[in-house]
């Protein structure tokens, strides 16, 4: 087993080698200076300008003046003159040869002159880290979590508020959910957190817990994911990102709601510049009774099944309880590294179910789900001139339990009776048990990304993802679930090369990946032999991005990639009881294109208007389904599915009075297989049942007394709307009969005050603000009005 | 059955909602105060339970005048199942029980106007999988049947008219810890005082193995005093286990009272191992609770005869079957789409015959609910490779009639409510 997955890859050495020999060149053996670069942007008038990106062409550094209308570029290392270079819209862009001196630092200054915006001197570096992302050829949004600290949001919460996602949960705090993005789902979008897969990290790192406090911004990348973040990604991937900064800060937080909810985060930091070190902690606590009021649930008889009727009831046993702790030490701007840290993962969590996630016709007691997570890994990071070079490893242990251990039967009233001795039921399986499943993961990564000139770029990335699973029941002696060894390597190797002009008014990236895959699961058969399988396969995906931004206003975008999933190891491997294996399984492939256009502009200095709007496409092919043949049955490559969609945006700021932005998504996703198992499918280009295909999201926020230092106040409502969708096909069934999940339109109100410039926040908030009855799921209610108490301490 | 119960890490998908690889089973029916009454359009005719094709393969209870003519589809019309649903009727009322997480049955009949509509439901812990109804057709008898270890199985008793469970009794039918072995029951046949309960030997790992497949058995309860163990088990051993799984017709009973049951024993049909015995028809004679030692109707060695995959009684003395022409399809392939070997023959019970339905193709049938015999015919539904369609059979002279065209997957009985 181990053998075979520390095999040496050709390919990797191919790749990597000539970046190694010219980091040789470029980086070691040579005593070089750093310099800090400072000074002062103002105009005619002496008052200080914010917004101008001043950089160093060809060393692709750079800063954004402030609000004092200054700006700091650190780190440079130049033995050679070079050009500071200052621009931004409204203003003529000017350029200073700059000599640096040995070890001293500059000061430059510059007095703006009003002019023409000059767009052969436009220039990515400078400006925001996400500013920069969203106008790169993909199809990206990217959510800056600045606003959104003071209010008690999770991530989920947070992603459920842009266009082309829509997140599906089954309860209050810590339920279930399933993410979509733009008609992709579950496993076919990937999760990361800093550039590492989150994949099968546990249920108490799952990001319907995860408050906002702990990251910077949320990078979703629509359909085209870029080689840096090595998984299969088949709809698109989810990155969560914390900005490497190099001060000390804390931010600790505290909230108390409604169902018993309390929640609280720390995020705090110790950096010391001059040696050059770091140990930073984060952390968050959640708990909540989620005992919120469900309406007209059906109540049974315990003992015979019969209905009684509908009641409204309070929820009970929905308790749900999380903690995280990461741990992480490192070090930064030494010779050998730019940064490089370790850090230490442990999060644990405990579920309390009512019912399954699917139905409420039946009712738990006891029910309930552990997990227990510790993961350890290492990052380092080092630019060596046109060189710049990231890695990462990461092991990690992720134990999952399943506890169905209780011998009584409850219903929604909150009656139970205990069954007979010779009921071997569980609350949901057919036999009590007490299910715990380990993974063991081991995850390793190395990018490399090499600037030939301002023109050309490439890039190079290798990634290799290894997990193996086990599991015994406690409780159930007829199980064997997962007591078959098996265990699954991915690796998955990209390449990029990336050219844009000298007026840099447009961009084009090509890119291919190749994935290879291997697996192996021993189980025994009938005859209590042992039967092993393996699986090696490689497959490619391919694709492209590109930018034009054609003026001051507009940007058009355009991307395509042949995208993958890699089968699961139960899918492709069968799980040695009910599940065959099915070594011809395919992975689920997608042709994903998108189209965008973005526009902005400012009015009299004092409005601000942004919008964007993308077309997109997305024909899937091979979806991975299970196939029964009696009690048995395999996986295998059934479905095709197309999605197309429309999805836009714009936001409007008027100085930093009041905001407004709204978005919406429409998806026309199709069911796009001609035969179901030879009969012709009468369900061909039908929409997807059970699929939301129309949604928007809009939020308006005021800061009606503006002060620079105490007493800032806040308001914001935001709403959503989700409009009404089948669990089955639109056009079968009588319209008396047919399961509808009814459009939704919630409001939430928060209200926000700050003292002491931020270091001191209070929020409020009333969520589902109408106490409507809101269902993501046909029949799975989610919790009524909900009021949320915040406070928060912030020291930078 | 088909679908439940699979490894753990499909169960634990479905409650943690993580995973979406199972299509999703659901919850319940809109219910009777909030909502009008679902009912299809009218009930004259003949209502069908219909599977549509496609994604989640959603089911529906349709009615139609004509349906050996034209197309038969869902379109617009019928009452929407939320889920997979096995189809049993009782009188003129028709069961549909749900699988999996969708733990529901429900009934339904005809109302006032002619239209069809629920007539009240209850839930169940584990999936009703064997189906039989009392002599005056007022109980419905449903089992769950749970399939690794050696807890009870669960009989229980629904008032037809109200759709309410009276009553359950726990039993185990059949089991042998020191040889690992339980009961799954293929039959629940009442006939007059007394419950007849065939039903296979299984490996109590859950695993469907049949260690001992060469021989039938069948319990003999009281009835309606149905206790926690059988009166006694009486055995045949010319020919095997009775019965197939899903199939709940392992026994029938003759106009005259007579009790036939059939054994098929083959690997297609999900025996593990298969049967040395020849597959066949034994009875147990009106007023009798044992076998008929001068009765084997031999079907497999018989002309036109072959394996028994499924049969249902029709009248006379008659009953349709479906035969599998060879046993070289591989594990399980008869409940797959891969292999079309299934012929639809007419038996003659008492002369021990076997005839070809004419006119009626080659094709594979995993599930079929009771049928449906209306003035001497009988009509199924046939799924070949490419093409599913109504047929209707003349039982007298065994000739088949194209009837109208399937737009789905296929249709699991025809009732008359």
């Amino acid at each position: 087993m181990l053998r075979t997955f520390f095999q040496p890859n050709k390919f990797l050495y191919l790749i990597l080698l000539p970046f190694i020999i010219v980091s040789c060149i470029n980086g070691f053996g040579q005593n070089r200076n750093r310099v800090t670069i400072s000074g002062k942007v103002v105009d005619k008038k002496n008052n200080p300008i914010p917004g101008l990106s001043i950089y160093i062409k060809g060393l692709n550094k750079g800063d954004v003046s402030n609000a004092n209308g200054q700006y700091k570029i650190e780190n440079i290392i130049s033995d050679t003159a070079f050009h500071l270079t200052i621009s931004g819209i409204g203003y003529q862009t000017q350029s200073k040869e700059v000599k640096p001196g040995g070890s001293t630092d500059l000061t430059v200054n510059f007095e703006m002159k009003k002019g023409q915006y000059n767009l052969s001197e436009f220039n990515v570096v400078g400006k925001s880290n996400a500013e920069e992302l969203r106008e790169t050829g993909y199809n990206v949004n990217v959510l800056e979590t600045k606003e959104l600290k003071n209010l008690s949001t999770d991530i989920n919460q947070v992603l459920q508020t842009t266009s082309g996602v829509n997140i599906r949960q089954a309860g209050g705090l810590g339920s279930g959910f399933k993410l979509s993005l733009n008609g992709l789902s579950g496993n076919q979008v990937r999760y990361f957190i800093d550039g590492i897969p989150m994949e099968s990290f546990g249920s108490s790192l799952s990001l319907n817990n995860y408050p906002v406090n702990l990251i910077d911004n949320i990078e979703v990348y629509k359909g085209v994911v870029p080689i840096s973040l090595g998984a299969d990604a088949l709809g698109g991937a989810i990155n969560i990102t914390s900005a490497y900064r190099k001060k000390s800060f804390l931010d600790v937080g505290y909230t108390v709601g409604s169902f018993n909810t309390h929640r609280g985060s720390i995020n705090g930091q110790y950096a010391n510049k001059e040696k050059g070190y770091f140990a930073r902690v984060t952390s968050f606590i959640n708990y909540s009774d989620n005992n919120f009021k469900m309406y007209d649930v059906p109540l049974y008889d315990l003992e015979l099944g019969n209905y009684e009727g509908d009641i409204d009831v309070r929820r009970k046993h929905s308790e749900y309880s999380s903690g995280m702790v990461k741990a992480e030490v490192g070090l930064f701007d030494k010779k050998f590294a730019d940064r490089i840290s370790l850090s230490f993962t442990k999060s644990l969590n405990r579920k309390n179910y009512q019912h399954p996630d699917n139905n409420i016709k039946r009712v738990f007691g006891h029910f309930h789900s552990r997990n227990n997570t510790t993961l350890l890994s290492a990052t380092y990071e080092k630019r060596f001139g046109k060189l710049a070079i990231t890695a990462y490893a990461l092991g990690g242990q992720i134990i999952e339990e399943v506890i169905d251990t209780s011998s009584y039967k409850y219903n929604w009233a909150g009656e139970s009776i205990r069954r007979d001795e010779d009921d071997q039921r569980g609350e949901l399986y057919d036999r009590r048990s007490w299910l715990e499943i380990t993974d063991k993961v081991f995850r390793s990564s190395a990018q490399a990304v090499y600037t030939i000139d301002q023109n050309h770029e490439l890039a190079a990335s290798y990634s290799q993802n290894y997990t193996t699973r086990s599991g015994t029941d406690y409780v159930d002696e007829f199980s064997t679930s997962f007591q078959s060894p098996s265990y699954i390597n991915k690796t998955i190797l990209g390449g990029s090369y990336t050219y844009k002009p000298n007026s840099k008014r447009w961009e084009v990236s090509v890119f291919a990946k190749e994935y290879l895959y291997n697996g192996n699961i021993v189980t025994t058969d009938s005859q209590d032999e042992e039967v092993e399988e393996n699986i090696d396969l490689s497959n490619t995906g391919y694709g492209f991005t590109s930018r034009y931004f054609a003026g001051e206003h507009f940007q058009f975008k355009a991307s395509f990639e042949r995208a993958l999933r890699l089968p699961e190891s139960h899918e492709i491997l069968g799980d040695g009881i009910y599940v065959n294996p099915n070594p011809q399984l395919l992975p689920e492939n997608s042709y994903n294109g998108n189209l965008g256009l973005r526009f902005r502009t400012s009015i009299a200095e004092n409005w601000d208007f942004r919008s964007d709007l993308n077309t997109f496409i997305r024909s899937s092919n091979d979806f991975i389904r299970f196939r029964p043949m009696g009690p048995f049955g395999q996986y295998e490559n059934i479905s095709n599915v197309r999605s197309t969609g429309i999805e836009g945006g714009f936001e409007i700021r008027y100085n930093s009075f009041a905001s407004l932005n709204a978005n919406a998504t429409y998806q026309n996703i199709t069911d796009q297989t001609k035969k179901d198992e030879g009969l012709e499918n009468v369900n061909y280009n039908s929409k997807i049942p059970n699929v939301p295909y129309f949604f928007a999201n809009a939020r308006f926020g005021i800061k009606p007394f503006h002060k620079e230092t105490d007493g800032n106040l806040s308001f914001y409502w935001s709403t959503r709307y989700v409009h009404e969708f089948f669990l089955t096909w639109e056009n079968l069934g009588s319209a008396e009969s047919k399961h509808v999940i009814p459009s939704q339109l919630t409001h939430d109100l928060e209200a926000e005050y700050s003292l002491k410039d931020g270091k001191y926040n209070f929020s409020l908030s009333v969520n589902n603000l109408t106490n409507n009855i809101v269902y993501d799921n046909f029949r799975i209610q989610k919790p009524g009005r909900a009021i949320y108490f915040k406070i928060r301490y912030l020291l930078q | 059955m088909f679908i439940n119960n699979q490894s753990k890490l499909r169960k634990i998908s479905s409650i943690l909602f993580v995973a979406a690889l199972t299509t999703g089973f659901t919850a319940c029916d809109k219910d009777d105060d909030d909502d009008p009454t679902p009912t299809t359009k009218s009930s004259s005719g003949i209502t069908m339970s219909f599977k549509t094709t496609g994604g989640d393969e959603s089911e529906f209870i349709i009615s139609k005048e004509n349906i050996m003519e034209g197309e038969i589809s869902a379109e617009g019309t019928g009452i929407e199942q939320t889920g997979w649903r096995f189809y049993y009727p009782v009188g003129k009322t028709l069961f549909a029980s749900g699988y999996s997480e969708d733990n529901q049955c429900a009934g339904y009949a005809s109302n006032a106007n002619g239209q069809i509509e629920k007539k009240g439901e209850f839930i169940f812990d584990n999936a009703l999988e064997m189906f039989g109804k009392s002599d005056d057709e007022e109980t419905l008898l449903a089992m769950e049947i749970p399939r690794a270890g050696f807890g009870d199985k669960k009989l229980f008793f629904i008032d037809v008219n109200t759709v309410q469970v009276k009553r359950i009794v726990g039993t185990k039918i059949f089991q042998s810890t020191s040889d690992s072995l339980v009961a799954w029951p293929s039959a629940l046949q009442v006939r007059g005082d007394k419950l007849f309960v065939p039903f296979h030997k299984l490996d109590a790992n859950g695993y469907f193995t049949t260690p001992r497949a060469d021989t039938a058995f069948v319990a003999v309860y009281n009835y309606p005093n149905v206790g926690e163990q059988p009166e006694k088990i009486i055995t045949d051993t010319r020919t095997s286990n009775i019965g197939v799984n899903g199939a709940t017709s392992g026994m029938i009973e003759a106009d005259n009272g007579d009790i036939y049951s059939f054994s098929c024993g083959a690997e297609m049909a999900g025996f593990a191992p298969a049967s040395t015995k020849p597959s066949g028809i034994l009875r147990i004679n009106n007023g009798s609770t044992e076998f008929d030692p001068n009765y084997f109707f031999n079907v497999e060695e018989a002309t036109n005869g072959g394996k028994i995959f499924w049969f249902e009684y029709l009248e006379n003395g008659k009953a349709i079957a479906r035969i599998l022409t060879h046993d070289n399809g591989g594990a399980w392939a008869a409940f797959g789409r891969d292999v079309f070997n299934q012929k639809l023959v007419i038996l003659d019970l008492e002369a021990q015959t076997v005839t070809d339905v004419t006119n009626v193709p080659l094709h594979a049938k995993r599930y079929s609910s009771p049928v449906l015999v209306e003035d001497g015919k009988v009509y199924v539904s046939v799924e070949t490779a490419s093409e599913a369609h109504v047929y209707q059979v003349d039982i007298a002279t065994a000739t088949g009639t194209k009837g109208a065209k399937i737009n789905g997957k296929t249709i699991k009985g025809f009732y008359k409510l």
